[in-house]
């Protein structure tokens, strides 16, 4: 059992520029996923999206992935905000199996959230894990597809026997499953907070409200 | 005033009896050279057309109308087409002892379904239904003056094995047809910016499957500028038109190509919305639908529980 907290304080964990970034790329992936799925399931009698105006959503909204992706990485770096991506190794495997038991048993017998966010690790580890393969693996991968979709002299000429774009254009179809899985998820996690609309109001104002502990006395502000 | 035209009779047998030899063998000996229609045969009464015909300078320009008039057969591809073992005049009606031809007999030749009617070759071309599009095209409804099949289509160079060409050659061959009258490339893309990419598309789809009807193998009923396909998805679908057009002669290739649907296409490129593999997008169905269902089990799960704790306190 985890002693008591020495203190509670509130610390800025989400920057604006993170927040702004949040809900543009919010937006972002839902053009993406509805234009996405129109394009490739496209059909003239049932249309979701007609094809013509999903394919100028669709690359409009690629191209604001881009830009926002560039800014993302250049300022994560700048700010340190990306030592919250960065897994702590020692104990990973332990921590990684206690957040698993608690959105398999804990969350349902009422218990509290095994790993409490810090002012150095404001995510549990899979949150990390997830977002570290999500920012710097699929979404980066996602973007290179998309452009070799969007101008198709940038594809190798013939793999396989057959033209090169097929294994890009696979790869983006199951990038963008991925992804769209881990959209849906995501919008489910954002319930599970202390309160139902707790994790939004972060993620609006900024704020969070952090435990000091022993171990974690230096992060008092 | 003409001369008066003599005869001289003899009544001399054995004159008689030679004459009539000589006029018989005289008789057979056209028809002899008339049926000696070997490959030789052809090709040396041919090569005395194509002494003038190969060359390919000639052409004049017609001071009424500015068209070039070609007259120039490439001897190479006409002995490798369908019609090269063909005489020329097997084609070609008229009086062509004259030199230069005269005007009339320029413009004298047989259509396709004199020689064709009712044969084998016929009937795999279907030209009764192809004659049917032809009368409803913008070419023939609009009185285009002098346009006929060959206006389109060579038959010094037609050859039906090209239908198995790799799409790439069919679309370049076929495009071009279209560019004898209709402008350049360059001046074609100007015209066609409506559609996104238009180098792209130019180069890959042939002119026919946007600017004929949609369903079905119409393209001889050519359709003008103002009715052309519009609708993405008539391409970008499962049930492309590409499919019917341009794919027609080769779906039995490989309609299934690793699992791809409208796998035939492959070979030459991916289309988005036709290029489609079921596992695949089975994959992406299950995949949302099924992370969809879960988290909607688990948060039901969470309000039950939730409620159970509740009732146990109170």
């Amino acid at each position: 059992m985890k002693p008591e907290p020495l203190t509670h304080q509130k610390v800025m964990l989400y920057p604006l520029w993170v927040r702004i970034w949040h809900w543009c790329n919010a937006v972002i992936f839902i053009l993406l996923l509805a234009s996405g799925i129109s394009l490739h399931f496209a059909d003239p009698a049932a249309p979701l999206i007609p094809f013509a105006v999903a394919r100028v959503i669709h690359n409009l909204s690629g191209l604001c992935l881009t830009l926002g992706f560039v800014l993302y990485v250049v300022n994560n770096g700048r700010s340190g905000n990306f030592r919250h991506y960065w897994p702590v190794f020692q104990g990973l495997i332990g921590r990684i199996m206690k957040q698993t038991d608690y959105y398999a048993r804990g969350i349902f017998l009422g218990l509290p959230h095994p790993i409490a966010p810090t002012w150095e690790q404001k995510f549990n580890p899979l949150q990390q894990l997830t977002y570290l393969a999500i920012m710097y693996l699929l979404v980066p991968l996602v973007i290179v597809t998309g452009f070799m979709l969007w101008v198709p002299e940038w594809a190798p000429g013939q793999v396989l026997g057959m033209d090169g774009l097929w294994p890009a254009a696979v790869l983006h179809y199951l990038l963008a499953v991925a992804l769209g899985i881990f959209f849906i998820t995501h919008l489910y996690l954002i319930t599970v907070g202390e309160t139902m609309t707790s994790q939004i109001k972060k993620m609006v104002t900024g704020w969070e409200e952090i435990s000091i502990h022993k171990e974690n006395d230096h992060e008092r502000r | 005033m003409t001369k008066p035209c003599v005869t001289q009779t003899t009544n001399s047998w054995p004159h008689n009896a030679l004459l009539s030899l000589v006029l018989m063998v005289g008789a057979l000996v056209p028809l002899a050279l008339q049926a000696d229609d070997s490959v030789a045969n052809v090709a040396e009464k041919n090569a005395r057309c194509l002494r003038c015909h190969g060359m390919e300078t000639l052409r004049y320009q017609e001071l009424a109308t500015g068209n070039m008039r070609d007259f120039h057969v490439d001897a190479h591809k006409f002995s490798q087409s369908n019609h090269g073992q063909q005489g020329c005049v097997t084609c070609h009606k008229g009086d062509f002892a004259a030199l230069p031809h005269r005007p009339e007999n320029t413009n004298q030749y047989h259509s396709c379904a004199d020689c064709h009617t009712g044969d084998k070759v016929l009937q795999r071309m279907r030209l009764v239904g192809i004659t049917a599009q032809y009368k409803k095209s913008v070419h023939v409804q609009r009185g285009v003056s002098g346009f006929d099949c060959f206006s389109c289509h060579n038959p010094h160079e037609s050859r039906l094995e090209e239908i198995k060409k790799p799409a790439g050659n069919i679309v370049d061959r076929d495009n071009d047809v279209c560019l004898k009258c209709h402008g350049t490339r360059e001046s074609a893309e100007e015209k066609h910016r409506i559609i996104p990419k238009a180098p792209l598309h130019l180069k890959e789809v042939r002119c026919l499957e946007c600017h004929t009807p949609r369903p079905g193998s119409v393209i001889h009923a050519i359709e003008p500028a103002t009715r052309a396909e519009r609708t993405c998805e008539a391409c970008h679908s499962r049930d492309s038109i590409l499919l019917t057009k341009l794919y027609k002669y080769r779906l039995h290739e490989s309609e299934r190509r690793t699992g791809f649907i409208n796998g035939v296409v492959l070979s030459d490129y991916y289309v988005i919305g036709m290029t489609r593999h079921p596992l695949l997008d089975a994959l992406g169905i299950l995949g949302m639908g099924g992370a969809f269902v879960g988290v909607m089990v688990h948060g039901i799960g969470r309000w039950l529980a939730a409620r159970r704790r509740q009732n146990h306190e109170t």
